[in-house]
């Protein structure tokens, strides 16, 4: 009996051993880059913007994946947007972003989700590598330095300002959908 | 002496003033401030508050110049070249000018030097006026001014700007609060009333500017004037100001006696902050194809302002 219970027990922990090494498995390459571009419709559309931007090549050759800047860490905030990513793929599947033109058709809408999501979090996945705490005024061009210090003193997050600096800027497309009349009020 | 009475006559209704003609200023003893305005296309005040990157500061009222102050020259290239905000380039036109003011005031007159290298580009525009140097001075009666600059009186349903469309009356520059309401396109001709455009003018919520024009043959002639509902031209120059021109540097000097203080003009004293503007149209051109600078607060005497102006 002792012999069949601490065999149970092995067989247990190894289940979960192989069940949490696959886990982590695919966890890393849903995370990868190569996954997000092996659909068409993302390689030659926002990756080949991405690879024009600062982020992808700079003079201190750090260049962060797709799920850097998209993927939060963290096992639950990690597995939250795992699933909701899942809705891309059923889309992809089903159809309704599967060509660069239909990708196209939905970019803003998908885009206002991330920067929502941006939003709801503080930009955890900017703040992966970016912090206040450790910006040097000094070093930033004026403007910079200025609306970095406005942003700690209202409480901004970082996609506030950065939208577009990976991909297309469709922000603008965005202003253009507004006629902006109520975004006129002066609070000074 | 009548000869003399005729003389006086044309110059009292010319508004020149003999004390202001003869400025005694050692303008080599005042440091020049360098000061770079731009092209700036179509960017109105509603395009500050809502398409601007920084809209959010501009509507909490953070200046132009705490952001962008040394970004002029870049900006100007950027958008005179059509990249932005300018849907109609002149081709090879310069995006910015480098320019020195130097100013000065004493008991009676404040005074305003203006030096640049002129431009030797030529579009082939033809016009009236080769050259119009402009000064604009306001304060914090209009609130936008002293956020703005000359962007704050510049909106976007303005003759030749974004949202004016054909068969719309010339409009030019003119204040928020003149009109019953700023949209994303303007103010458009819907005025307050005009008891509250009288109180405006008589509470000295409006901008002054003084304007030297200088034509083809390059004579000099005087342009002055207030904007408020629109720009309205003062029957009487009530400023001075001299041009000259010496190895490609353009001076022009312009004077104004400070106790000035009747319907579209701004008495300037000591202890109080202006914003001052400057604008500068080259090559014939007109309207929005000029170079501007940022408003900086500007005063007589004192120490909190960016340009000061320093007692004789």
């Amino acid at each position: 009996m002792k012999s069949f219970i601490a065999i149970s027990f092995l067989a247990l922990g190894l289940i979960s051993l192989i069940g949490a090494f696959a886990f982590e498995k695919v966890i890393a390459y849903t995370s990868s880059t190569e996954f997000c571009i092996s659909c068409h419709e993302m390689e030659s559309t926002v990756y080949q913007e991405y690879q024009k931007t600062t982020h992808f090549k700079n003079a201190s050759g750090i260049s962060p994946s797709c799920s850097d800047c998209h993927v939060p860490r963290g096992l639950f905030p990690t597995l939250t947007r795992k699933i909701i990513a899942a809705k891309d793929v059923y889309h992809w599947v089903i159809g309704s972003i599967n060509t660069p033109e239909k990708f196209e058709a939905q970019r803003l809408k998908m885009a206002k989700r991330v920067w929502q999501q941006m939003e709801d979090n503080d930009s955890a996945e900017c703040r992966n590598c970016h912090d206040f705490k450790h910006m040097n005024f000094d070093k930033q061009r004026k403007r910079a330095a200025k609306q970095h210090q406005n942003a700690i003193r209202d409480g901004e997050t970082c996609i506030n300002c950065h939208k577009g600096i990976a991909h297309k800027a469709v922000h603008k497309d965005l202003e253009e959908e507004s006629s902006f009349d109520d975004e006129l009020e002066l609070e000074f | 002496m009548k000869t003399f009475a005729k003389i006086f006559y044309l110059l009292v209704i010319t508004g020149i003033s003999l004390p202001a003609m003869t400025s005694e200023i050692n303008w080599d003893n005042i440091k020049a401030e360098s000061i770079t305005l731009f092209y700036p296309g179509q960017s109105s005040w509603e395009w500050l508050l809502t398409k601007h990157s920084a809209a959010k500061s501009v509507r909490k009222g953070a200046p132009c110049l705490e952001c962008h102050e040394d970004e002029e020259a870049d900006m100007g290239k950027i958008i005179v070249s059509g990249k932005k905000l300018e849907p109609s380039p002149i081709k090879g036109k310069p995006g910015s000018v480098k320019i020195k003011l130097k100013t000065a005031y004493d008991k009676e007159n404040a005074y305003f030097q203006v030096q640049w290298k002129e431009s030797q580009f030529s579009s082939g525009n033809t016009g009236k006026y080769k050259t119009k140097v402009t000064l604009m001075l306001g304060d914090k009666s209009v609130k936008e001014y002293p956020v703005a600059g000359c962007w704050g009186v510049c909106h976007d349903d303005a003759s030749n700007m974004k949202s004016f469309k054909k068969g719309d009356k010339k409009r030019q520059l003119y204040t928020s609060a003149s009109r019953v309401k700023i949209k994303r396109t303007g103010g458009g001709d819907a005025l307050v009333d005009e008891d509250a455009l009288e109180e405006m003018l008589e509470e000295k919520r409006f901008l002054e500017y003084w304007q030297h024009r200088i034509d083809a043959k390059s004579k000099s002639n005087l342009s002055h004037g207030y904007i408020l509902e629109k720009r309205h031209k003062l029957k009487q120059t009530k400023f001075n100001s001299t041009s000259t021109v010496k190895n490609g540097i353009r001076t022009v000097i312009f004077s104004r006696k400070r106790n000035k203080n009747g319907p579209g003009l701004i008495p300037l004293e000591e202890d109080h902050q202006y914003t001052l503007g400057i604008a500068l149209h080259e090559d014939f051109v007109s309207g929005r194809q000029h170079y501007v600078g940022f408003g900086r607060s500007f005063s007589l005497g004192g120490n909190d302002s960016v340009i000061t102006a320093i007692k004789q």
